[in-house]
């Protein structure tokens, strides 16, 4: 901006200063040419003394001659004049042959002063003859050089005044001239200064004017930038061309709006990353809230567990004493009774019901009041494979294919190996009467982080939906002579091994039971972590 | 800023240029010449001059001198040409002048009928203050200095009141045996003055000159041509170059002063210009003894130097 008001303040003044030079210019070569008048004055009014000197010096020979004096003091006086003035004009010409060449018409006053030049040279000539002639002329005695040198002098004056009357002419003429120049200078000057005053206000207004649209446009175009940003809208740039305070500052401004546009992509990238994390910790409190809800349930279950196993211990105690009489009643009498008796068979019946409700009240009593539990370092695989041994022939297992997947490096666990064993072949069994058609019975051991983990799928029709969270309440079953309790005291024996049980079922592609065992524990002091794929535990 | 203050600045900036300007192109006016006016004195001097040289020449040569005097002396110092060398006793004897350059013999020939008193004279270049009578003629004129080549012949004399252009050339003849000066010589012209006489010869209008030595050297300075054309015949013994001498009759503060004068001029700037126009150094101071040689001469030749007519033009 700076340099463009400089730049159009420097293009005024130097309009103008050019302007003023020609005027100057002009003006100079008006005072020359006034000078050149004023000296062509005084040079005619010396050619005329001149010839007035002339003609008083011929004047005075002839008076001398003629013997009217014998004072030669006037006629000298005017040949001294003359001489002066001859001088002078000398001088006066030959200074001015170059100043004045430059000036004027260089060739033809050159050509004059040269031709000038000539006269002068022969009226000097002329004057230092005539000066000798009159000298030798008023001394001599020798009367006929007298009367020559009394001619040839005046007629040597008469030259000198005929030469000076022509170059007095010419200096006349050449006055006129240069007066027409003058006048013709001081008319074009007239003109000159008054197109350089209106040139100069008119390009002075130009170029205010393209200054202040320089100016203004890109301030302009500057507000505009800011508002359109102000508004949101930050892909608009500020266009510029020039390279001045005001392209700068668009610039700036441009890079300040890209690096805010920048800023504000970066700032939506974050909020989504936020957003993204928002939904990741409400689908882990989700989680966690689920698991803490089926904790709160196993808790509940296993308090509800615990209950119904102390009501079942009191009422098995008190039951199973008058069972016992009925059955060794019952007993007693069979043994006193015929073969044929009638009411032998009723008396069976008896027997055996009685026997089943001790059954159940011995399970009650084993669910409530676990056997004598003894730990030690547990080889499972070992466990399993002696489960396995102990029903692969029976002839439900005709159609069973049994694929076994241990992990030979398993870490050994501390337990009861006589009811972890238990817990398995419950497990097994109950996979085995899920597959009346036959399949696949697949037990799979494996180490993981605090312990081991034992899986123990069927291929059978699966668990319904409503009934996977009763599996593991006591007396729950759904087969014909089955106690409901196999589960329930699978559940109790691994919880009082610290671990845990968990179940996965589908309709079509049947059961998983996936144990967790710790390798070393004590009551309630370690955490089994929750495999994924089993949502529901017993 | 404001477009408005711009445009107000610019135009301020503007019309302060364009004043600058117009009163920066005013031209000097030609210097008018205004002389201080001369001091009007009362007493005027008044110095004859002898048309020995061009009358011209020597107006221009003692000018100096007398603007000098005239300072120098706060009296009028006013140059007087003569036209002629006899002229100058009948301006002393009118008391028309106050003093003159005398040559020698004139000295010798006015002294001898007036009151007249030697001051001084200029001594030239060279320390030259006298001067010698010289004889001449134009190498293609086959004169030789023998003075039977000369009979017959014209001679250009100067005046008779003249010692180099006149008595000097009659001694000479005498000397070998002439004693009718004017019949030896088939015409005798007197040009006025020593150039005269020399440029005579030059010209061809005469065969022989006689002149002084001085203005015959300064001559052939200034023209180189004359130089190589000229051979000198005889050279007389020297006499005091012009001297000025003033009437008796001057009041002695007058005389003291201008005699001082001349013979300080050398000291001065003003002096040592009139000086140089004269082409002299200093001047010197002149004594009546200084003459006698010439008037031996004179006495040879048999002239009486109380009765020696001047001889008037016309």
């Amino acid at each position: 901006m700076k340099k463009r008001l400089v730049s159009g303040l420097g293009l005024v003044l130097f309009i103008f200063t050019i302007g003023s030079l020609v005027v100057i210019k002009n003006l100079n070569t008006i005072v020359v040419n006034q000078n050149l008048i004023n000296e062509q004055d005084i040079i005619i009014g010396k050619y005329n003394e001149m010839l007035f000197q002339m003609k008083g010096a011929q004047a005075e020979l002839f008076r001398h001659q003629a013997g009217y004096t014998r004072n030669i003091e006037d006629l000298v006086n005017y040949i001294g004049l003359f001489d002066e003035n001859m001088s002078f004009l000398s001088r006066q010409y030959t200074g001015h042959i170059h100043d004045v060449a430059c000036m004027q018409c260089h060739t033809k006053i050159e050509e004059r002063l040269t031709s000038l030049k000539g006269i002068f040279t022969e009226i000097n000539t002329l004057i230092k003859d005539y000066k000798e002639d009159v000298s030798i002329m008023i001394t001599t005695d020798d009367e006929n050089q007298m009367r020559f040198l009394e001619s040839t002098a005046t007629q040597k004056g008469n030259t000198i005044s005929g030469h000076l009357e022509k170059i007095r002419h010419a200096a006349d003429k050449m006055r006129e001239e240069i007066k027409s120049k003058r006048n013709a200078l001081i008319n074009r000057s007239q003109i000159v200064i008054f197109s350089t005053i209106f040139l100069t206000i008119v390009l002075s207004l130009i170029i205010f004017i393209v200054l202040i649209r320089g100016i203004t446009g890109p301030i302009n175009s500057l507000i505009k930038g800011i508002q359109r940003i102000a508004s949101g809208d930050f892909s608009q740039k500020v266009e510029f061309r020039t390279k001045d305070e005001i392209g700068f500052m668009a610039e700036a401004f441009n890079g300040m709006a890209e690096r805010l546009s920048t800023m504000i992509d970066e700032k939506d990238r974050l909020l989504r990353t936020l957003q993204g994390f928002n939904l990741e910790l409400e689908r882990r409190v989700k989680d966690a809230t689920d698991k803490l809800r089926l904790s709160q349930e196993n808790m509940a279950r296993a308090e509800t567990l615990a209950a119904i196993g102390t009501l079942a211990a009191g009422i098995s105690h008190e039951i199973s004493t008058p069972l016992n009489t009925i059955t060794g009643f019952v007993q007693l009498t069979l043994s006193n009774l015929d073969d044929a008796s009638t009411i032998k068979g009723d008396l069976k019946v008896i027997e055996q019901e009685a026997l089943r409700c001790r059954k159940i009240v011995q399970g009650l009593l084993n669910f409530a009041r676990p056997q004598k539990h003894e730990e030690k370092l547990t080889q499972i695989n070992g466990i399993i494979n002696e489960t396995l041994s102990l029903i692969e022939y029976q002839p439900s297992m005709r159609r069973i294919n049994i694929k076994r997947d241990l992990n030979r490096e398993l870490r050994p666990v501390d337990s009861d190996p006589l009811q972890i064993k238990q817990v398995f072949l419950n497990l097994i069994l109950n996979a085995i009467q899920a597959m009346h058609e036959g399949g696949e019975l697949k037990i799979v051991t494996d180490n993981i982080d605090s312990g081991i983990m034992v899986e123990v799928s069927d291929t059978g029709t699966g668990i319904p939906e409503g009934e996977v969270q009763k599996i593991f309440q006591p007396f729950y079953t759904t087969k014909k002579d089955g106690t409901g309790l196999g589960l329930s005291i699978s559940y109790g024996i691994i919880k009082e091994h610290g671990g845990d049980i968990y179940v996965g079922t589908s309709s079509d592609k049947g059961t998983t039971f996936k144990v967790l065992l710790p390798s070393q524990h004590a009551a309630g002091d370690y955490n089994l972590p929750i495999p994924d794929s089993f949502d529901k535990r017993g | 800023m404001p477009a408005i203050k711009v445009i107000t600045i610019v135009t301020q900036i503007t019309l302060s240029l364009i004043t600058i300007m117009l009163f920066s192109c005013s031209e000097k006016p030609a210097d008018i010449i205004n002389p201080e006016p001369k001091k009007i004195k009362e007493k005027t001097l008044t110095i004859a001059i002898l048309p020995e040289q061009n009358v011209f020449e020597q107006k221009k040569k003692y000018k100096p001198l007398a603007e000098y005097l005239s300072g120098a002396l706060d009296v009028n110092v006013k140059i007087k040409l003569l036209d002629s060398y006899g002229s100058i006793y009948d301006e002393i004897r009118d008391r028309t002048i106050d003093g003159a350059f005398f040559g020698s013999f004139n000295y010798v020939l006015i002294k001898a009928r007036a009151d007249i008193e030697p001051l001084a004279r200029p001594v030239e270049t060279g320390d030259i203050s006298v001067y010698k009578g010289i004889i001449f003629t134009r190498k293609d004129r086959k004169i030789a200095s023998n003075v039977e080549t000369w009979k017959g012949r014209k001679i250009a004399l100067v005046h008779e009141v003249t010692t180099a252009g006149y008595v000097f050339p009659r001694w000479y003849l005498k000397k070998y045996g002439v004693n009718d000066f004017a019949k030896h010589f088939g015409k005798i012209v007197f040009t006025g003055s020593h150039d005269a006489a020399i440029l005579s010869v030059f010209k061809g209008q005469t065969d022989i000159g006689a002149a002084k030595d001085l203005m015959f050297r300064k001559l052939l300075s200034e023209n180189p041509a004359i130089k190589n054309e000229m051979l000198i015949l005889a050279e007389s013994t020297a006499v005091p170059s012009n001297s000025l001498c003033v009437r008796s009759s001057l009041d002695r503060e007058t005389k003291e002063a201008l005699k001082k004068i001349l013979l300080s001029l050398h000291d001065t700037k003003g002096g040592n210009k009139a000086l140089q126009a004269l082409n002299a150094i200093r001047f010197k101071e002149t004594k009546d003894s200084e003459f006698d040689t010439l008037r031996v001469m004179a006495g040879d030749l048999g002239i009486d130097i109380r009765t020696y007519p001047f001889r008037y033009r016309r």
